[in-house]
């Protein structure tokens, strides 16, 4: 189920309720649905901690924000995960966008390292 | 009103009709407030659905609202940072651009497309120009023509092709001198406005010495031909120190005049003659060998006379001091023992006043050339090679004119492709029948076929040979020709090429 491409790489560790993003999302609207599906699946599992790793995500487009937003509206439904984003300060756009994930979900934990 | 009532015949009911009636009455009002109930209750639940409904919209809607907001933000910061990102590598790649324009040896400008004013000007520019870099800043590039109109035609060429190479125009410096440069245009974009790169060179040396040099041969062609129409006539043009420069009516006969010469000194090329001369004579030639390197004879060291005292030499010849039977020493012993054909060495003197009275008197020209001749009927020569003294002066020049294949040697460097650029056009000026060229020192590393196709794409000549540099060879110091110490050198292998096609180009 792992999306693998020439810039940027998508995979879900389901043992470790993880998904691990890595590379640049520069892609354009529907292009993103596979990944959205991707995700939605492992919000869908409906684990007790979920993890979404972006520490590797150099670039992330307009489109790329809005598709990571509709994975946390996923979870957020479901009611049943505690779900952790995990970034880094080498990508100064990480600290500035990934905060306000938590707008749409209070309980998310942000990780930045 | 009761059933006896005679006013009202058709209400009479009996009791039990309006028990039923009653009955059913009563039943009418239990469901209709049962319908009641239930009407009330599906208000109720359509209600507090719709409350529900407008609650989940509600906040799909701030979700949404949130999302744009994100989104927005997401895409400023993504924004930003890419152009900060874009503002550092336009300012690392401008002074980039200026590390490397200042760290070039050649003097460089930028000026502005629009109005021509220079906005970048490096070291060297300023140095070509006799000021500072800095000083050329903000001044016109057509103010630098020394005439403005050469300007113009270059500024065409350069909008009809985007670019322009070796163009070669005079600047006037700031001190009124004026200087030749060859100079390559470029259009870029410079501090976000449309410039021109301008990379020059000065060749204010070189046009300067073809001048002097295209002065030199019309002056030797007009002798030339004046001489010819009656060879009888010795004169003086003045323009020459020889006497009588009557060089063309040389007859070649059955031997083989080959002249070898070199823009430069130092390229190795009394040794290619004398190894070249030893390679012959093994095949079986009968080879002589002049030293017309009157002013820097070297070739007796490299045929075993080093130390040894030479009899008569082409000096004392010049100045009629001896014949020419009395100039060849017979060098085939140097060689080996068992060599079919023969060396004969033409030394030149290395008594100084004998030195210094040719150079400082000068001497019959054709004297000169007509020792090539005698030299070649009394021994009976296959071939006989010239070392000449290097650089364009008047005895290469007169002997070029006497000999059927020149062979000008070059190493692979600016500086003498340059100069035998000069060479070869002079050599085919004077109608010398084949010239053809030698690379001697290419670097190890270098492709030598591409030094070769170079060469002869430059100067549209056959390449003899392209030999590697060789410390061996040019500090070769035995009483023995390198070549025949060792004859699988590459070296050597490269000379028994140029042997090869001397003794072709006889047959």
């Amino acid at each position: 189920m792992d999306i693998t491409r020439e810039d940027y790489q998508v995979q879900y560790d389901e043992a470790a309720a993880t998904v691990r993003c890595s590379g640049s999302f520069r892609l354009h609207g529907d292009e993103y649905k596979p990944m959205l599906d991707l995700l939605g699946h492992a919000a869908d599992t409906k684990s007790a901690m979920l993890t979404l790793d972006v520490r590797e995500l150099q670039f992330l487009n307009s489109s790329g924000i809005n598709t990571l937003s509709k994975f946390v509206l996923q979870v957020r439904k479901h009611g049943v995960s505690q779900l952790v984003v995990q970034g880094s300060t080498r990508y100064p756009w990480q600290e500035k966008s990934l905060k306000n994930l938590q707008r749409l979900l209070p309980a998310l934990r942000l990780d930045i390292v | 009103m009761t059933s006896s009532d005679p006013a009202a015949p058709g209400y009479e009911r009996s009791r039990e009709e309006l028990l039923a009636a009653s009955e059913t009455l009563r039943r009418r009002i239990v469901e209709l407030e049962q319908e009641k109930r239930d009407l009330e209750v599906m208000l109720e639940t359509s209600a507090a659905h719709g409350d529900h409904v407008s609650e989940m919209l509600e906040s799909e809607r701030n979700d949404l609202a949130m999302m744009l907001e994100m989104t927005t933000e997401h895409a400023d910061t993504v924004e930003d940072e890419l152009h900060e990102r874009a503002t550092a590598a336009l300012l690392r790649s401008a002074r980039e651009l200026r590390m490397i324009l200042e760290a070039t040896p050649a003097p460089v400008m930028i000026a502005r497309w629009a109005d021509g004013e220079i906005v970048y000007a490096n070291v060297m520019l300023g140095t070509l120009f006799g000021t500072s870099a800095q000083s050329l800043i903000g001044r016109k590039t057509v103010d630098l023509y020394y005439e403005a109109a050469e300007r113009e035609p270059m500024i065409r060429a350069l909008e009809a092709e985007r670019g322009l190479d070796h163009y070669e125009v005079r600047f006037r410096r700031l001190d009124g001198l004026l200087v030749w440069v060859d100079i390559s245009l470029r259009l870029l974009d410079f501090n976000g406005q449309p410039a021109i790169l301008s990379a020059l060179y000065d060749i204010t040396d070189r046009k300067a010495a073809e001048e002097r040099l295209q002065q030199q041969v019309e002056a030797l062609r007009l002798e030339l031909e004046e001489t010819s129409k009656d060879s009888a006539l010795a004169r003086s043009t003045g323009k020459t120190r020889f006497e009588n420069l009557d060089a063309s009516v040389i007859p070649h006969g059955t031997t083989e005049f080959i002249a070898v010469h070199s823009f430069r000194g130092g390229n190795g090329k009394s040794s290619i003659t004398a190894n070249v001369a030893a390679l012959l004579a093994v095949a079986g030639q009968r080879v002589g060998v002049v030293d017309a390197d009157i002013q820097s004879p070297g070739l007796h060291l490299l045929l075993g006379r080093a130390g040894k005292t030479p009899g008569h030499t082409l000096d004392d010849y010049l100045l009629g001091n001896c014949t020419v039977d009395q100039l060849a020493v017979d060098v085939t012993a140097h060689v080996g023992e068992s060599v079919s054909g023969r060396l004969f060495l033409i030394p030149a003197s290395l008594n100084p006043g004998t030195m210094a009275q040719v150079l400082s008197q000068g001497y019959d020209a054709q004297r000169l050339t007509r020792s090539f001749h005698e030299l070649a009927e009394s021994l009976g020569l296959d071939a006989l090679l010239i070392d000449t003294h290097p650089g364009l002066n008047e005895e290469a020049l007169l002997t070029m004119r006497a000999v059927g294949t020149l062979i000008v040697v070059l190493r692979p460097d600016t500086q003498d492709f340059e100069g035998t650029g000069v060479t070869v056009q002079v050599a085919r000026q004077l109608e010398v029948p084949r010239v053809v060229l030698i690379v001697n020192q290419v670097p190890s590393g270098g492709s030598l076929q591409a030094v070769r196709a170079r060469a002869r794409k430059t100067f549209d000549s056959d390449v003899l040979a392209v030999i590697p540099q060789s410390a061996e060879f040019m500090g070769f110091d035995e009483d023995v020709p390198f070549v025949v110490r060792h004859p699988q050198h590459p070296v050597s292998l490269a000379l028994q090429q140029v042997a090869l096609a001397m003794q072709r180009a006889k047959v």
